[in-house]
């Protein structure tokens, strides 16, 4: 055993990052300085701190270095593993007091965090079930058949309170009781790994740092509800996850943890990997299964629910990937120590992504009941560039905004829910005062407009014309009485719609017209947009004292609508073909370039 | 996904082309199971590129599917196309943290360099230009992929040296 490990994360971040290069450098350096039988480099999963990619940690010092690129490898390993110092200049700094962070452990970004699901991401290497096992991987398993009734199972996860973290919080326990007595077989367990929010990651950090427990967890649950058969359903488009739970998979059917006669008890466990392909209804549990029998991903009316009628008509069991990969540890260490975790209602911990306009970006885990604001101003170190936090948006698009009076909410699935927001999957995207909230409730509806799968007319009529009329304000043509148009539409389609696509695709706009309504009266009354953001309601001008004839803009400008004054040094912009991109306004270095949004008198 | 060896004699496509016997491999590993419709029709997109009505046909036809109901599900999912794309893909991530970080310009600056618009493909047949929800990798806003190479944070004032070097590296 090597005395000193040195973990380079491989998650999908730090590869686009170039990490792989970094594990090359490494163990060529090690190897040109004697040191490789001393210094073992691991490849992990992704340590949360995508952003500051290529990342890595020493053990067992704990030094976490980031921007580790191939070609600072030999300073690196000169400075901390011969001179036994660290390499200063690839340690991160604290976003406030901007001292050097020298290990893990001092920063708020991990120290805070609890870490149950993600106990094992970025610790170990996901390509090796022998690490996985060396940390009591399969254990849990062992525990539960060799000597746990499949009634024993679901109480203990009943006992736990865990809720499942899909988004919807419904009480796993119970779901499991129900498969467990309903009378028919064959029953199927199925992982839901679809992913679809935008701004939502954490699951994809777990398949790809531990793709293990989510196994373990399946197989532990198709014990307690008597299935044989499993599917994880993942999206497309996390080709890395794909790969290593294809290789977790066969390492466990070599080692008989998956497949005939389990632990020798007799219990068979078939587990299969299905792709899904870029829908993101196909998250919703009908559809998904519709999706999993290769089949338009159209969601079907509940009841019959999954656990009545799922696959084939046959019982059948969703969860989430967190859900399924907290299964583990409850079985390890008692119902008893998880429910003593989180809040009265929510028990244990939670994956957040933490995104946008956020100095810390990156995946944490917290436990249940830690305020929005010690998310985003502790764990998430503020908003960067000394701007001012104007808003998080909670749940994807089905949820919704919410302003900086509430950030003292402790966040659980009710508590958001009462803002007008949801849990969702724990994507936790921050704006700051540069963002426009209506071009930002315009978005998710062309994005809930875009992946309505159409089957009723609600959604898919509905959401369209919730689109057409935000379009229209952001404009600049908005009316008078559009705000009532949405919100007459927003009851209607949330009342009438199928599924939960349909009924939440009004949320942002409902919440953004509660909390920012006055950005929507700007936009419709004074045609203006306070944040700047609405390209029609822009104007960009060249402060002539400021401009220093530098020519930047000039050449920057797409469609060549800038030019000398006259004959002199300086630049003007000719307004009639400005397509008000912006892109003068990012090069000039001299603040010359002026973005504003000044309104416009309407006659009315 | 892995694809089976091709062997040297299953009767294939009588056109000669050898990755229709690869589909053949592909949907016989399925056990032509018809649930396994979608897992064979990413097989057939790897390897043609895109889902033309031929190779639709002949999924149908061996799966012993109606071809409407192949064609259904191959149009209900974006990953699916069935019109010619560039040889690699550039898919400009237009979820939730990349739009607040400015996507959209993104989508237009890559547009203005490359010479097309979203869907089109470069005269070169090199690159196509698609938008994409959230490829996960939020924390490097604003995030593309060219082919299945990601790159992060590629701000829209980056975009005209991303094209003049990066891009340069799929010629
Ligand atoms: C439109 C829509 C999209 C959804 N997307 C996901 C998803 O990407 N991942 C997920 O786990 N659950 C998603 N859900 C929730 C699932 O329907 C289901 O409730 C969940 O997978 C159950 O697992 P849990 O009990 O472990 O939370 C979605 C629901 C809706 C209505
Ligand atoms: S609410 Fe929308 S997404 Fe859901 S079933 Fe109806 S049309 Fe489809
Ligand atoms: S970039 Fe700024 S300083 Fe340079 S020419 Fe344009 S406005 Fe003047
Ligand atoms: S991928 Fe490396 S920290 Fe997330
Ligand atoms: S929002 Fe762009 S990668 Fe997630």
């Amino acid at each position: 055993m090597k005395r000193t490990h040195i973990l380079v994360c491989t998650g999908t971040g730090c590869t686009s990052a170039g990490s792989f290069q970094t594990r090359d450098a490494l163990l060529a350096e090690l190897e040109k300085r004697g040191l490789a039988g001393e210094v073992e480099v691991v490849e992990t999963g992704c340590m949360g701190r995508c952003d500051l990619g290529p990342v890595s940690m020493v053990h067992p010092d704990g030094t976490f270095y980031k921007n580790v690129q191939a070609a600072e490898v030999p300073k690196l390993v000169d400075e901390h593993f011969l001179k036994g110092r660290a390499y200063d200049k690839l340690l991160p700094t604290d976003p406030e007091t901007n001292h050097l962070i020298k290990t893990q452990a001092d920063f708020t970004f991990f120290n805070r965090q609890l870490r149950i699901v993600r106990d094992n991401c970025g610790i170990i290497d996901p390509e090796k079930i022998d690490e996985y096992i060396a940390r009591d991987g399969y254990l849990a398993l062992g525990k539960v058949l060799t000597g746990m009734t499949p009634e024993q199972v679901t109480d203990e996860i009943k006992a736990s309170g865990l809720r499942g973290r899909g988004g919807a919080g419904f009480p796993t326990g119970r779901k499991w009781e129900l498969m467990r007595l309903a009378p028919v077989n064959p029953k199927y367990v199925v992982c839901n790994a679809d992913e679809g929010d935008p701004g939502a990651f954490m699951n994809r950090s777990v398949l790809e740092g531990d793709p293990h427990s989510v196994i373990e967890g399946m197989a532990i649950g198709a014990y307690a509800m008597g299935a044989n058969r499993g599917f994880i359903y993942i999206r497309a488009e996390y080709g890395l996850a794909v790969k290593r739970l294809h290789i977790a998979i066969e390492q466990a059917y070599k080692l008989g943890l998956l497949g005939k006669n389990l632990f020798g008890t007799g219990f068979d466990f078939e587990l299969e990997v299905r792709i899904g392909a870029g829908a993101f209804v196909c998250g919703e549990e009908t559809a998904l299964m519709r999706s999993v029998e290769g089949r338009r991903g159209q969601p079907q009316p509940r009841p019959p629910f999954p656990a009545q009628r799922g696959l084939w008509g046959k019982p059948t069991n969703i969860n989430n990937v967190e859900t399924w990969a907290t299964i583990r540890p409850i079985i390890l260490k008692g119902a008893k120590w998880f429910a003593s975790i989180g809040t009265e209602k929510t028990k244990g911990t939670k994956v957040f992504c933490l995104a946008g306009k956020i100095n810390n970006t990156g995946v944490a885990e917290l436990p249940f009941g830690t305020t929005l604001r010690e998310m985003i101003f502790e764990v998430g170190g503020g908003v960067p560039n000394g701007k001012k936090f104007k808003a998080v948006q909670t749940g994807g698009p089905s949820g919704g905004v919410i302003p900086e009076q509430f950030l003292d909410t402790p966040v659980e699935y009710e508590t958001l829910q009462k803002l007008g927001s949801i849990m969702g999957s724990g994507g936790m995207v921050v704006v700051d005062e540069d963002s426009c909230m209506v071009d930002f409730a315009r978005f998710f509806m062309e994005f809930c407009c875009d992946e309505s799968c159409g089957k009723c007319p609600p959604c898919r009529v509905g959401t369209r014309q919730m689109l057409n009329i935000l379009n229209r304000i952001c404009a600049g043509q908005g009316e008078l009485d559009d705000i009532q148009k949405l919100e007459d539409l927003a009851a209607m389609v949330k009342d009438t719609s199928l599924c939960g696509l349909g009924q939440t695709a009004p949320n942002p706009v409902l919440t953004t017209l509660k909390y920012f309504r006055h950005e929507y009266e700007a936009h419709i009354m004074d045609k203006r947009c306070p944040a700047r953001v609405c390209r029609d309601l822009l104007h960009f001008e060249i402060d002539e004292p400021l401009c220093k004839g530098c020519s930047l803009c000039a050449r920057a400008c797409p469609v060549q609508t800038i030019a000398r004054v006259g004959t002199q040094k300086k630049f003007e912009i000719h307004e009639e073909k400005c397509i008000h991109c912006g892109a003068c306004f990012e090069v000039c270095r001299f603040d010359a370039v002026k973005k504003t949004s000044p309104g416009m008198l309407v006659t009315a | 996904m892995s694809h089976p060896q091709i062997a040297p004699n299953l009767p294939y496509h009588p056109s000669g082309d050898q990755r229709f016997a690869q589909l053949d491999q592909t949907m016989a590993y399925y056990k032509h199971e018809p649930t396994a419709l979608i897992q064979i029709l990413h097989a057939a997109q790897h390897s043609f590129g895109y889902l033309a009505p031929d190779v639709l046909r002949y999924i149908a036809t061996a799966m012993k599917l109606p071809l409407a109901h192949v064609y259904g599900v191959t149009t209900f999912y974006n990953f699916f196309s069935i019109v010619p794309r560039g040889k690699y893909q550039i898919m400009v991530c237009t979820g939730t943290t990349c739009h607040v970080r400015g996507a959209a310009t993104v989508v237009e600056r890559l547009g203005q360099q490359l010479g097309v618009k979203e869907h089109e493909t470069t005269k070169d047949g090199l690159f196509s230009l698609h938008t994409a929800r959230c490829i996960g990798a939020c924390a490097l806003a604003p995030a593309i992929t060219v082919g299945d190479d990601v790159y992060g944070k590629l701000t829209p004032d980056k975009v005209p040296k991303f094209c003049q070097k990066d891009l340069k590296k799929y010629a």
